[in-house]
């Protein structure tokens, strides 16, 4: 693949990431103001979420299989190899959390009575989780391209 | 008082999900204190962390059919559930972090 294709699957990667925050978020905000309208709304965005997660996941996996170690002896050279030491091991397999929570919003918000105070809240931790641990990658992915940068300002 | 409004499916899944983050760590730790192990899932799928992926997707999916059958709804309110996945996922990501600043 061309220099242009890798780069754009990583941003490819990073937009479903971020979709799938904001629609976590979305789907936060219809949770607080649940109603009998709002059901149908909110199960749309727990299944959008998922999806939106699930897709980030397999191109930014499928990338990092196949192109990260480059960028990761970059990193690893220079002044912030933490990014890659903490930062990428901690995003790579945190992940797998991430996909398990999402994939878990559905099921809950499609085969549940989400007017039950129970499960509503249920639905509500799951998805503040996803929200948090969303953020957390994000911010992870943030560094690891700073990291690349300074290896290579350094060299 | 304990809900009966969850379904079997529901809490099948949110369990799997609370084991599965707590054996994704240990299985991080387990292969990075064990070079021929991780070496091991390198060559089975040309990758470390793809068989790692597989592994614990697999796991996942599984342990959830498993667990759809075999709970009792009465015993899962939301709320308990909640607490579960959410203990497990804060543990798990508390312990992650850890054995990577101190790895």
């Amino acid at each position: 693949m061309s220099l242009f294709g890798i780069q754009v699957s990583v941003m490819v990667h990073v937009l479903f990431g971020v979709l799938g925050i904001l629609l976590a978020v979305a789907l936060l905000v219809y949770i607080l103001n649940l109603n009998e309208k709002n059901i149908p709304r909110i199960r749309s965005l727990s299944l959008y979420t998922a999806v939106s997660i699930c897709l980030s996941y397999v191109i930014g996996g499928w990338w990092y299989v196949v192109y990260y170690a480059s960028e990761r002896d970059i990193i690893r050279a220079g002044p912030w190899k933490w990014a890659h030491t903490f930062f990428m091991e901690y995003k790579e397999h945190l992940f797998f959390a991430l996909l398990f929570l999402s994939i878990l919003l559905p099921i809950i918000a499609y085969r549940n009575d989400l007017m039950v105070p129970e499960n509503r809240r249920l639905l509500l931790i799951v998805t503040l989780l996803v929200v948090v641990i969303g953020l957390a990658m994000d911010g992870s992915g943030a560094l690891i391209s700073r990291g690349v940068v300074v290896g290579y300002m350094g060299r | 008082m304990t809900s009966t409004t969850l379904d079997k499916t529901t809490i099948g899944f949110g369990l799997s999900a609370a084991v599965m983050s707590i054996l994704n760590t240990l299985l991080v730790i387990f292969k990075e204190l064990t070079p021929p192990f991780k070496a091991g899932m390198a060559s089975a799928m040309g990758h470390h962390w793809t068989t790692h992926g597989v592994a614990v997707i697999v796991l996942f999916i599984v342990l959830g059919f498993i667990l759809s059958g075999a709970v009792k709804p009465e015993s899962w309110s939301g709320s308990r559930l909640g607490q579960t996945i959410a203990g497990s996922v804060i543990l798990s990501a508390a312990a992650l972090a850890a054995f990577y600043l101190l790895h």
